[in-house]
């Protein structure tokens, strides 16, 4: 199992180790405010101390970029010096690239021609068709991986309480009360999506994807392709639910009349807050948070669960982001 | 300052609007614009409303005589709710009265569109399908492919690769649920052949009109969201289930808590042991809870007022930019709801031409919160 991390600025060589990173957590005394941040989970445990059964200790990879927000594409200044302490540290990069306008497009372009003049070997997180059909067209030697909002799988939070691998005993038990009706090809369906598709496993393994990457689900995920097409990675604990170029946490400090309105003004809100959404639904998640234009939920495996999970979707790469990916 | 357009259409003169459809318009066409077949002029525009299951020959004459120029419906057939239910469902819809939910039923409404001369497209835009839903996707295509529907609107790329792969000769109109909201996007659905593109809601009139101009001829069609349902989530990427449960997730009321976000740099080893407290002062809080109850109210539009998010004003700069098609959201609503949507925007448009309203470039607007618009940027 190979392991990820997300990086967001200010990080140092030491964090790479998860063991330290994990002891270093542990001993903090502000665990309250780390579980109200999705860092700590109700017990006091970490995520990253979680991750430590899956047989993961040192991460060999740096994931950068923004995902979700065009607003939040870095620099070429940034990327260099991602990809200095990349080279430094021996590193392998991924840059993740959000859905975006023909402005983001630019931005977009523009980290492509610095990575190809920096890097010979790099991967690049696809999550819109455009910047699909832009790498694919221009990718060099790059590998293409198929982003989380790409392969549209629902997240359901919801119905998250005793996810992720009893959705469908769930199911049954609900079946009783008929207050949730699935059959077995419901929940086939809910497992899977358009990658289980062999014809468009074809296409977009003509056209350079490698690697696809997923979120742990509550309702489960089935491994969407045959064992050697395709590698597959798992983001950790931060689960995508929904995301928007109207974004809430950026209308902060606008007037009423100026508020939510696409790729409207913001005074970059997401770099400073995090919100915890409290849904009083019995089935919800209870650990929902919204980060700028994006909402997440935090995985609640258990280190079992979260062995299990990985085996049985033959995930290869954890993309492991202790704070919010954003 | 009047609250909104309806308010505008509603209170306006009656006797005004008498003389300006005498000037422009006639019976079937109340504001005015060019007829089917005709050249394609500025000013050429058309509407399209949702039809479904319960829609008779009668209620088809009414939204066509409304202002109705296309149709677009979805449809669940028997053995696809048999096995799936409403709940995963062939399209964006997940609730029962939004669809056809027959063959036959669907072949008599196409029969009758046509028979009035005007089109009608049927929506295969759930984001996606899985490789056992494929067998029942193919029959289905081929079914309404013989009814001769005139266009698919499809978002998933796995679908429309079956669907040229089996030589489906039904054109295909990319829907916003697709996500093209750059000319890398358009470009790359237009290797595939279709006939329109649905541009998503969440683009200004700016970006639309850029991508349009930048599309290399010849261009497809170009159809926007203009009434009702902005969603407040890009639709592409949105993964939450409609089904199952009332309410959207969108939608759903939420008691929000702020912090103030912990950053890498607070982990790296030499603040290791230092102290968080993600506590957020009073003079952050307040705009914070403000925003979040005009959050709800721009999510919860409609139920609230019973009048939905609009965009009639910026018909004309939208026309301009090269947009034909406005799609007047309203799929599961009764007939005498689109009737009178189509009517509203007809005089609400008439209205905002009346005043020359030119959103983008006039400090005049006629309504007060750019949220309920769908294409006014501040």
């Amino acid at each position: 199992m190979e392991l990820a991390l997300h990086y967001q600025g200010g990080m140092t060589g030491g964090m790479l180790n998860l063991k330290r990173f994990e002891r270093r957590l542990s001993h903090r005394r502000d665990k309250d405010s780390l579980f109200r941040q999705g860092i700590v989970d109700s017990t006091g445990e970490t995520y990253a101390g979680k991750l430590l059964a899956l047989d993961v200790t040192e991460a060999n990879r740096i994931y950068f970029g923004s995902e979700f927000c065009e607003k939040r594409i870095p620099g070429k200044k940034e990327l260099k010096e991602v990809l200095r302490f990349c080279d430094n540290n021996n590193l392998g990069f991924t840059l993740l690239t959000p859905l975006v306008t023909n402005a983001g497009m630019n931005s977009v372009r523009r980290l492509l021609d610095v990575l190809a003049a920096k890097r010979t070997t790099a991967e690049i997180v696809v999550n819109d068709p455009g910047v699909f059909h832009v790498v694919r067209r221009d990718r060099g030697e790059f590998e293409i991986v198929w982003g989380r909002l790409m392969s549209h799988l629902k997240t359901m939070p919801r119905f998250a309480r005793e996810w992720p691998l009893n959705f469908a005993a769930k199911a049954d038990e609900e079946r009783q009360t008929g207050a949730l009706r699935l059959n077995a090809e419901q929940i086939y369906a809910l497992r899977n999506s358009s990658l289980s598709v062999g014809l468009f496993q074809k296409f977009i393994r003509k056209e350079g994807v490698r690697r696809l990457e997923f979120d742990p689900l509550p309702q489960g995920m089935s491994a969407p392709a045959k064992e050697g097409s395709f590698r597959l990675s798992l983001h950790y604990p931060w689960v995508y639910i929904t995301s928007s170029r109207i974004c809430e946490m950026g209308a902060m400090g606008l007037d009423r009349d100026e508020k939510f309105t696409p790729g409207g003004e913001c005074g970059f809100e997401c770099r400073r807050y995090i919100a915890q959404w409290d849904l009083a639904a019995p089935r919800a998640s209870d650990r929902i948070f919204n980060v700028g234009n994006t909402v997440f939920m935090i995985c609640g495996l258990s280190r079992e669960g979260l062995v299990k999970y990985a085996a049985s979707c033959r995930i290869d790469r954890v993309v492991f982001s202790f704070l919010p990916p954003f | 300052m009047l609250l909104s357009p309806f308010s505008a259409a509603l209170n306006s003169d009656d006797s005004h609007i008498i003389i300006i459809l005498k000037y422009v318009g006639t019976d079937n066409n109340p504001v005015g614009r060019m007829e089917k077949g005709q050249s394609v002029m500025d000013g050429d525009f058309f509407f399209t409303i949702g039809t479904s299951e319960n829609d008779t020959p009668s209620v088809v004459k009414d939204l066509i005589a409304a202002g109705a120029d296309e149709f677009y419906c979805g449809i669940i057939p028997p053995d696809w709710a048999e096995k799936y239910g409403f709940q995963i469902s062939l399209n964006r819809r997940e609730f029962r009265g939004n669809h056809f939910l027959s063959y036959e039923s669907l072949a008599r409404m196409v029969e009758e569109v046509h028979s009035r001369d005007r089109e009608i497209f049927v929506t295969f835009n759930a984001s996606y399908y899985v490789d056992r839903m494929y067998k029942l996707i193919i029959g289905c295509v081929k079914r309404l492919e013989e009814m001769k529907v005139d266009g698919f609107i499809v978002s998933d790329i796995a679908l429309i690769l079956a669907l040229r792969k089996l030589g489906i000769s039904v054109p295909l109109i990319i829907s916003g649920e697709a996500g093209v909201y750059n000319n890398e996007a358009l470009d790359f659905f237009r290797e595939f052949g279709i006939r329109r593109v649905i541009l998503p809601r969440h683009l200004t009139v700016g970006e639309i009109g850029d991508i349009i101009a930048r599309c290399a001829e010849p261009k497809p069609e170009f159809e926007v969201f203009l009434m009702n349902q902005r969603c407040p989530y890009n639709s592409n990427v949105c993964t939450p289930s409609h089904g199952w449960i009332e309410g959207n997730f969108c939608f759903s009321i939420y008691d929000k808590f702020l912090y103030k976000r912990v950053s890498q740099a607070d982990f790296a080893e030499e603040k290791t042991r230092r102290g968080f407290d993600g506590r957020v002062p009073l003079k952050t809080m307040t705009p914070w809870l403000d925003n979040c109850a005009n959050y709800n109210f721009f999510t919860k539009v409609n139920s609230y007022t019973g009048e939905d998010v609009c965009g009639v004003c910026a018909v004309d700069d939208l026309i301009a930019a090269g947009v034909k098609h406005f799609k007047l959201v309203s799929r599961g609503y009764s007939p005498g709801e689109r009737t009178s949507l189509l009517r509203k925007t007809g005089s609400v448009l008439r209205e905002c031409r009346k005043r020359r309203m030119k959103p983008a470039a006039s400090r005049e607007r006629l309504c007060e919160v750019a949220y309920r618009c769908y294409y006014r940027n501040p």
